[in-house]
C-alpha cells in the first residue's frame, strides 16, 4: 500500500513546547535558594543529606520501573524534586540511611505503588517523611545549632527549634526572639525549612513563571495568620503571635512547595483557596492543641485526602445561565 | 512573562505598542499572545491567474445543495448554479465563466466530502468589477445579500443573510423555522480580530479595505437596525484617527480587545463585549439579539449590497514557516490548493501537513486537490519537523488547562472521562459547553490530546443519541 502523502490529525496542530522536564527544572531552580540556605547555616553535611536523598529517590524510581517493565520516567525530574524536598525537611545530622530510607518510601509507597506521577493522592515527600518521623522519632527531633558560613553570627537565642521551645516552655521563651533570626533561619531547624527568605525567593520565582498560582500559598499563610491572630487577641499570654507562627517551622516551605505538589492539590480557583484555608487552619490547630510540634505535614496530608471533593467546587461554566425558577 | 512560556511559533517577537483604552476590559481567560503588528507581513494581496478549472463543492456547513446545471452546460461567472435545501440557505454562484464538465465527488476545505461541480474555465484574465449603485431600500439590500451566496468562516447556526435581518425584513415563512429571528437586534459586532494566533488576514483586510468596510458598516446597520455597533480589533492594532472618526460617524465604536486567544470566537467575544453568555445549542448570538460578522464577510456583504456579483474570489493567507512564505493570495473560489502551491512555487516543498483554517482550529487535509472556498481563510503548510505530536501519557492534574480554559471548564477531568469512556460523567461536567478552541491541548505539559478526546466524547454521545 502506498504511504499517505500527508499527515492527518485533529486540531490543534500546535503545542506550547512546555514539558514536565521544563516544569520540574524550574521547580528545582526555585529550590536552589533553600538548598543554599541549608549549606549556609548547616554546612556541607546538609548538602550530603540532600544529595543522598535525591540520588536514592531517582534510583528507587529507576529500579522500580525497570523491575515492573514500565517506561523509565526519571528524566522528567519529578523523582529528583521529591528527593530534594525530602532532604530539605530532614536535619543535617541525620545518619546516612535516614534520607535513603525516606526517599525510598516516598517514591515507592508515596508515588509508584499508586501508578506513578499524577496518580498518587498524597504528597509523596510527606509520605516518606511521615514514615521516618513515626518510626524514628528520636533521631528526627535532634536539631543541630545553626552555624553560618560567613557574615552572620550563629543565632544562639534558642537551643531548640522555635516551635519546640514554644511547646515546652510557653510564650515567654520566644517573646524576645529576634525577628531577623527567624526570618533568615538562624535558628536550630531542619536543613531547608527555617530560612523564610530563601523559600520566599523560590516561591516568588515560581509565581513569576506562573508555575504556581497565588491561591494555595496565600490562602494557606493568610488563614494561618488570621487563625493565630484571633487566639493571640484572646490571650497573648498563652498563645504566640501569628507572625511568629507564620515565620517559624515549615509554614513557608509547606505553603509554596509541599502543599502545591501537582496532582495532590485541587486545580480550580475556589478549590485551591479552600484547600489552602484548610491547610492553614489545621496547621494552627495541630500546633496549638495537638501532640505534634509541627502541624504543617499532617495538615497537608489530611487536606490531600479531601482534594477530590474540593475539585468539585468549580466556577460556573461560561454559558451555563442561571436557571429561571 | 507568561508570553514567553507559551510562545507561538508563528508569532514573532513581542514589541510594546501604545495601548488603546476600551470600556470592556476585564479579566479574560485564555492564552495571551504577544502582539507584533510592526512585523506584520506586508498586507499586499497577490492576484493569482485564473485556474484552468475550478471545483465548487455542492455542500456547505448547512448541508447539501442541489445543482441547477448539468454537465455540458455553459455558465457565466456569478450565475446561480446550486441552491440549498431550504430557501434561506445561501445559493452557490459560479466563480468563473466556462463549461460544466462533470459533477464528481470532492473533499471540502472544512473536512467534509460530497458532490461538486467541475467547471473548465473559458475566460481570459480577470474581469473588471462592476460598480453597482448602493441601494437604500433595506428589503432590496437584504435580498441582494442573500443572492450574493455568502458563506462564512465562523460557524453559525443561522445563515448570514437571515441573521442580519431585523425582524421586519424576515419573510414570514421563515419565522417558524427559527423563532430567534423575531427578536430585535440590539448589537452588531464587526469582528476584526483574527481567529487564532498565526493568522493575520483580518488585520490586513482592515488595512487594505478601510473605506469599503465603512460602507459595509452602514449597510449592516441599515439591515440589522442595531442600536449599537462595535468594530472590534486587537489591542495594539493601530487604527488611524481618521478611520476611527469615520467609524463613529457611521455609528460604530472601535473597541480594542486583549491579545488573547480565543477572543475572536463568538462564544467568547460576545460575553466579553456585551456581557451576554451564549449557552450551547441556543441558536448562537442572534438568539440574544447580537450579530457578529467578521470583516471578510462584511466586505462580501458590501459587494453584494452594491449589486456587484459578490466577490467571486476569496482571499486566503498562505503560510509556510519553513519556506519563509507568509502572504495573502486572491483566488477564484474553487481554485485547488495544489494550483496555489504551484503558483507560489511551493510544490517542491517537503510537505507533511496542510492545515486549512489555522493552527488551532483548522482541518488537516489528506490531499491537495481540495478547492479553496469562502469557508476558509488560511492555509498553513508544515514540514515533518514542525508537526506536533501528542502522547498517551496519563494526566498529572497540574491544572494548567483549568487555568486557561476560556469557558471555565475542567478539561483535565473531561479528557480523563472521555478517555475512559465515562461519557455520562463528562456530560455532567458540561462537556457540550466546550468550544474546542484547543488551548488545553496547547498548554498541557504532558502533551495529552485533550481537546481531541473531548471531541471524541461529543461524537460518541451524539452517535449514541442518534441510535436510540
Amino acid at each position: 500500500m502506498k504511504r499517505p502523502e500527508l499527515y492527518v490529525s485533529i486540531p490543534p496542530h500546535l503545542h506550547s513546547g512546555d514539558s514536565l522536564k521544563k516544569m520540574h527544572l524550574e521547580t528545582i531552580v526555585a529550590l536552589v535558594p533553600a538548598i543554599f540556605a541549608g549549606w549556609f547555616f548547616f554546612g556541607w553535611s546538609a548538602l550530603l543529606i540532600i544529595a543522598l536523598s535525591a540520588i536514592s529517590a531517582v534510583l528507587t524510581e529507576f529500579l522500580w520501573q525497570k523491575a515492573i517493565g514500565r517506561k523509565i520516567t526519571i528524566g522528567d525530574g519529578s523523582a529528583l524534586i521529591t528527593g530534594i524536598l525530602l532532604g530539605l525537611i530532614l536535619t543535617s545530622n541525620n545518619p546516612w540511611w535516614v534520607p535513603v530510607l525516606g526517599a525510598f518510601v516516598a517514591i515507592l509507597v508515596g508515588k509508584q505503588l499508586f501508578g506513578g506521577l499524577g496518580n498518587h493522592s498524597f504528597s509523596s515527600v510527606l509520605v516518606g517523611w511521615a514514615c521516618l518521623s513515626i518510626s524514628y522519632k528520636d533521631i528526627l527531633t535532634y536539631f543541630p545549632m545553626p552555624n553560618p558560613q560567613f557574615l552572620l553570627k550563629p543565632g544562639e537565642f534558642l537551643s531548640d527549634p522555635a516551635l519546640i521551645a514554644l511547646k515546652d516552655s510557653g510564650v515567654d521563651e520566644i517573646l524576645d526572639l529576634p525577628w531577623k533570626d527567624l526570618f533568615l533561619g538562624n535558628v536550630p531547624a531542619e536543613i531547608g525549612t527555617a530560612c523564610v527568605l530563601a523559600i520566599l525567593l523560590g516561591g516568588i520565582y515560581l509565581l513569576y513563571r506562573r508555575r504556581l498560582t497565588w491561591h494555595i500559598p496565600l490562602s494557606f499563610l493568610a488563614s494561618a495568620w488570621i487563625f493565630g491572630f484571633i487566639f493571640w487577641q484572646i490571650d497573648p499570654e498563652t498563645y504566640a503571635s501569628p507572625t511568629f507562627h507564620i515565620l517559624s517551622g515549615w509554614m513557608f516551605l509547606g505553603a509554596f512547595f509541599l502543599a502545591t505538589e501537582k496532582g495532590t492539590c485541587p486545580v480550580t480557583g475556589p478549590g485551591m483557596v479552600l484547600y489552602g484555608i484548610g491547610c492553614g487552619v489545621l496547621t494552627m490547630i495541630i500546633r496549638t492543641w495537638g501532640s505534634y510540634v509541627e502541624g504543617v505535614p499532617f495538615a497537608i496530608l489530611l487536606m490531600n485526602s479531601v482534594t477530590p471533593l474540593l475539585d468539585r467546587v468549580k466556577p460556573r461554566t461560561v454559558g451555563r445561565l442561571k436557571e429561571i425558577a | 512573562m507568561a508570553a514567553d512560556l507559551y510562545k507561538c511559533p508563528y508569532v514573532p517577537n513581542f514589541t510594546r505598542y501604545p495601548e488603546h483604552s476600551g470600556d470592556y476590559m476585564k479579566r479574560l481567560k485564555g492564552i495571551s499572545f504577544p502582539a507584533d503588528y510592526g512585523r506584520l507581513p506586508s498586507p499586499k494581496i497577490q492576484d493569482l491567474p485564473l485556474p484552468g478549472r475550478v471545483i465548487l463543492p455542492l455542500i456547505s456547513k448547512y448541508g447539501k445543495m442541489t445543482p441547477l446545471v448539468s454537465p455540458g452546460d455553459h455558465v457565466q461567472a456569478g450565475q446561480i448554479v446550486g441552491k440549498g435545501a431550504e430557501k434561506w440557505l445561501p445559493p452557490l454562484l459560479a466563480s468563473v465563466t466556462g463549461r460544466v464538465s462533470a459533477i464528481t465527488s470532492s473533499p471540502t476545505c472544512f473536512g467534509d466530502e460530497g458532490p461538486a461541480l467541475v467547471i473548465e474555465t473559458e475566460e481570459k484574465g480577470i474581469p473588471a468589477r462592476g460598480t453597482g449603485i448602493l441601494q437604500d431600500n433595506p428589503h432590496e439590500l437584504a435580498r441582494r445579500i442573500h443572492a450574493g451566496g455568502i458563506r462564512e468562516v465562523d460557524p453559525s447556526p443561522l445563515p448570514l443573510a437571515m441573521r442580519l435581518r431585523k425582524p421586519e425584513l424576515v419573510p414570514s415563512a421563515f419565522v417558524p423555522l427559527a423563532r430567534e429571528l423575531e427578536k430585535p437586534i440590539l448589537c452588531l459586532i464587526i469582528n476584526g480580530i483574527d481567529r487564532q494566533p498565526g493568522v493575520w488576514i483580518r488585520k490586513a483586510l482592515i488595512e487594505l479595505y478601510g473605506n469599503e468596510l465603512l460602507e459595509s458598516v452602514s449597510i449592516l446597520k441599515e439591515t440589522t437596525g442595531a442600536s449599537r455597533a462595535f468594530f472590534a480589533v486587537s489591542k495594539g492594532y493601530v487604527l488611524t484617527d481618521e478611520f476611527m472618526e469615520r467609524l463613529r460617524e457611521v455609528g460604530a465604536d472601535p473597541i480594542f480587545c486583549p491579545n488573547t486567544y480565543p477572543i475572536a470566537l463568538e462564544p467568547v467575544l460576545v460575553p466579553f463585549l456585551t456581557g451576554q453568555e451564549l449557552p450551547p445549542n441556543s441558536g448562537g448570538s442572534r438568539a440574544f439579539g447580537t450579530v457578529v460578522i467578521d470583516v471578510a464577510t462584511a466586505l462580501r456583504v458590501r459587494d453584494a449590497a452594491r449589486g456587484e456579483i459578490s466577490r467571486l474570489d476569496t482571499v486566503v493567507q498562505v503560510t509556510a514557516p519553513s519556506s519563509g512564505i507568509d502572504t495573502l493570495v486572491r483566488v477564484r473560489e474553487g481554485t485547488l490548493i495544489k494550483d496555489i502551491l504551484e503558483h507560489l512555487s511551493l510544490s517542491k516543498m517537503n510537505l507533511a501537513k496542510v492545515l486549512c483554517g489555522g493552527p488551532f482550529l483548522g482541518i488537516a487535509l489528506h490531499r491537495l486537490d481540495v478547492p479553496v472556498t469562502q469557508e476558509t481563510d488560511s492555509i498553513i503548510l508544515q514540514t515533518e519537523r514542525e508537526i506536533t505530536r501528542y502522547s498517551d501519557e496519563p494526566c498529572m492534574d497540574c491544572g494548567y488547562c483549568v487555568r486557561h480554559c476560556p469557558m471555565k471548564l475542567l478539561p483535565n477531568e473531561l479528557s480523563k472521562n472521555c478517555e475512559y469512556g465515562r461519557f455520562d460523567a463528562a456530560e455532567r461536567l458540561d462537556l457540550f459547553f466546550c468550544i474546542e478552541c484547543g488551548i488545553c491541548a496547547y498548554v498541557c505539559p504532558v502533551n495529552r490530546p485533550m481537546v481531541q478526546l473531548m471531541r471524541f466524547g461529543k461524537q460518541e454521545i451524539e452517535a449514541g443519541r442518534r441510535e436510540s
